[in-house]
């Protein structure tokens, strides 16, 4: 549906359907993240976004439909899978007496890492999450939001292609999350595709290339941010606001040039514009736009 | 480094809960109440053996080799109730806890295959134990100070303890890995505990109500093979109550109709010197100056354990669980070791005792039985606790 970027997807769902007994978590969700993306998975809770990552984790099994991770079926080939995607789940669970440099390691021996690259590859990663000073720290003293680094670097252990990182932001301040932005610019610089899932829409939109919307089971829109917000709208409102508290509105769609003309013609026609803007165009607007606010 | 980077990897699961747990708190608490249970114990058994009528004052094999028996005895006994008491413990949170500090999806989607994470934390347990077993095996070499217990005993002794924590490992691990919760497991693996100690007496005891009615043999006590210390019972060997000890496993030999009769003070049998030949505790044979001259009797020290015989001679100084009484005695020309490096003729055969030393049931022995019991729990609580863990998951929740 999206622009047909690379060769095959990092992730394609056809049909996906996750039941359990009579609640219907996802219903016949399609998704195709592409390579090299930063996708991001919105809907409130309940949408589903949880489950359909442990589908792709390989944590549990659909009840129909094709999943296709890195090529792989995840649960007909969970191993493969698991080679390939590197999986941070909502919850931060640490273990005790442990430190941080050993956790890593601990992680790299289960990734069937060598041992002789172990030192080389914990450095890389403290350094690549920000943690270098905190390496022999014991890793249940961490704050919340280094534990949420530390679990970024247990899932890059085995230098996957694909992250998928469940609710990543939740529960950090806003430095943290600044920070978890600028890693996913570099993860997304380093190849990796990204998959992440949010209902801080305001960041998702700023981090991602790629956004779905689910609610209760269903997937409503995917695609790039401003594309959606076009189909689903036929456009972007602009405001003109001209002195005197005249207001003018006028629909464009999404494409530069449409925005550019509609402000010359402003700016020919002479008139007092005091605000030039766009409205409704966030990924906040889009997501009220798009749900309904049904909880399953 | 460079020496542990030779060896074979370590299973990450075991390297890392090691790191863990010695880090812990509790590990020096543990291991250090275990020494000072079992330290008591010696030192209880050792001052009432000092007590006794036969310690009087003077030195005599016998009850010197009694003591030693009732010291070993004692520590196996408690070695294997500590070990009932602190395996369900050690284990219960492997795999619960783990899901209850949200670890665990983590370490399953690792390359880690199930079976390797249930060994790994199977071994991480049982790495405690032993820990413990080694620990205690200064108090345990103790009797061979005194005499009366030969290694082999030793062997079969602790043999029984790891089988027994390697037993009740698998079932509490099973217990982890199928119940949500840490408490759950925790409560339900020291129920099977209690049930296999307590529980497995309990029902031989209730089946022998309608028999004892109507006068009937005794029930084979099939449901004491999956005992603990039914089995531990059988390898070792009872005969300890002369001096004034009861071995407190003698009640669980009486159960398997073992041969416990008091045979330690009978003379059977005088040497060249004149002097009686006692059959000792654990099959042995000792001389000592013949017990009609009771008073100012020349007591003379024997050397204990008797020199190495010679080639041919008598070797089988208490080989433990298979020196039956018949096997003391092997038919042909031997030569008995008298203690002073005489050796004579053997003064008499003995006669095979009622029972013996061994428990049978369906013509296997039963501790051998047991073994195979523990086995097979031990199997099918792994396999089901590896099914459960498996991922993906088709039932609702992982």
């Amino acid at each position: 549906m999206s622009t047909e970027t690379l060769d095959s997807p990092a992730i394609r769902t056809v049909g996906l359907t996750k039941r359990y007994g009579n609640l219907v978590a996802v219903r016949d969700l399609d998704l195709e993240v592409p390579r090299g993306s930063v996708y991001g998975l919105i809907g409130p809770n309940g949408a589903g976004k949880s489950t359909t990552f442990a589908i792709l984790a390989s944590i549990l099994s659909p009840t129909s439909g094709r999943v296709e991770v890195a090529g792989f079926d995840p649960s007909a080939d969970a191993r493969s899978v698991r080679r390939h995607l590197g999986y941070m789940p909502d919850v931060l669970g640490v273990y005790d007496n442990l430190r941080v440099d050993e956790y890593l390691e601990f992680f790299a021996a289960a990734h069937e890492v060598r041992r002789a690259s172990w030192a080389g590859l914990v450095d890389g990663l403290l350094e690549l999450v920000g943690l270098e000073v905190k390496r022999e720290a014991m890793v249940e003293s961490l704050s919340r939001g280094m534990k949420q680094r530390l679990a970024l670097a247990r899932a890059l252990v085995h230098d996957p292609e694909v992250l998928v990182l469940d609710e990543p932001a939740s529960g950090l301040d806003p430095r943290a999350r600044v920070e978890l932005r600028t890693l996913l610019g570099e993860l997304r610089a380093m190849g990796k595709t990204v998959v992440i899932s949010s209902h801080i829409l305001t960041e998702m939109e700023e981090m991602c290339t790629h956004v779905a919307i689910m609610e209760a089971g269903r997937l409503l829109a995917s695609g790039e941010p401003g594309e959606i917000g076009d189909r689903l709208r036929g456009g972007h409102q602009v405001v003109v606001r001209l002195t005197g508290g005249e207001v003018q509105r006028h629909t464009v769609n999404g494409e530069e040039a449409q925005r550019a003309l509609l402000h010359r013609l402003v700016a020919e026609e002479g008139l007092p514009v005091v605000e030039f803007s766009e409205e409704g165009a966030g990924l906040e607007q889009l997501f009220m736009d798009v749900t309904e606010g049904t909880i399953q | 480094m460079s020496l542990t980077s030779a060896l074979p990897p370590l299973n990450p699961v075991l390297a890392r809960e090691l790191k863990q747990r010695m880090r812990g708190r509790h590990v020096w608490l543990v291991l250090t109440l275990y020494l000072a249970v079992l330290a008591v114990i010696l030192r209880w058994v050792y001052l009432a053996a000092s007590r006794s009528d036969s310690f009087d004052g003077r030195f005599d094999q016998l009850a010197s080799a009694t003591a030693g028996r009732a010291i070993f005895q004692w520590l196996l006994f408690f070695m294997l109730l500590l070990v009932c008491f602190i395996v369900p413990g050690l284990t219960a949170g492997a795999i619960s806890g783990e899901r209850e500090r949200q670890t665990f999806i983590a370490l399953q989607l690792t390359l880690l295959r199930p079976r390797s994470i249930v060994v790994g934390k199977l071994l991480a347990s049982l790495a405690f134990v032993v820990l413990l077993i080694v620990a205690s095996l200064p108090l345990v070499t103790v009797p061979f100070l005194v005499g009366g217990v030969s290694v082999g005993e030793v062997m079969n002794g602790l043999v029984m303890v790891l089988a027994t924590a390697v037993t009740l490992a698998c079932l509490t691990l099973a217990c982890s890995a199928l119940l949500r919760r840490t408490q759950a497991a925790t409560v339900v693996a020291y129920g099977i505990t209690l049930g296999m100690v307590l529980g497995t007496l309990l029902v031989y005891g209730a089946q022998q109500i309608p028999r004892r009615a109507d006068g009937g043999a005794r029930p084979d006590p099939w449901i004491l093979v999956l005992n603990p210390f039914a089995a531990t019972a059988e390898v070792v060997q009872g005969r300890t109550q002369s001096a004034g000890f009861e071995s407190p496993f003698r009640p669980l030999r009486e159960l398997l109709r073992l041969n416990d009769d008091d045979r330690l003070r009978q003379v059977i049998g005088t040497d060249g010197f004149g002097q009686d030949v006692l059959e000792g505790p654990n099959g042995q044979i000792i001389a000592r100056p013949p017990a009609m001259t009771i008073g100012p009797a020349p007591n003379i020290a024997v050397p204990f354990p008797a020199p190495p015989p010679p080639p041919g001679a008598f070797t089988d100084f208490g080989g433990g669980s298979s020196s039956g009484a018949v096997e003391v005695f092997p038919s042909g020309p031997v030569m008995v070791d008298d203690g002073f490096g005489f050796r004579s003729d053997p003064p008499m055969r003995l006669a095979e005792a009622p029972g013996g030393d061994r428990a049978e049931l369906g013509g296997i022995r039963f501790w051998v039985l047991s073994l195979w019991a523990w086995f097979v729990l031990s199997v099918v609580a792994v396999v089901l606790s590896v099914r459960r863990i498996s991922l993906p998951a088709t039932r609702e929740g992982a």
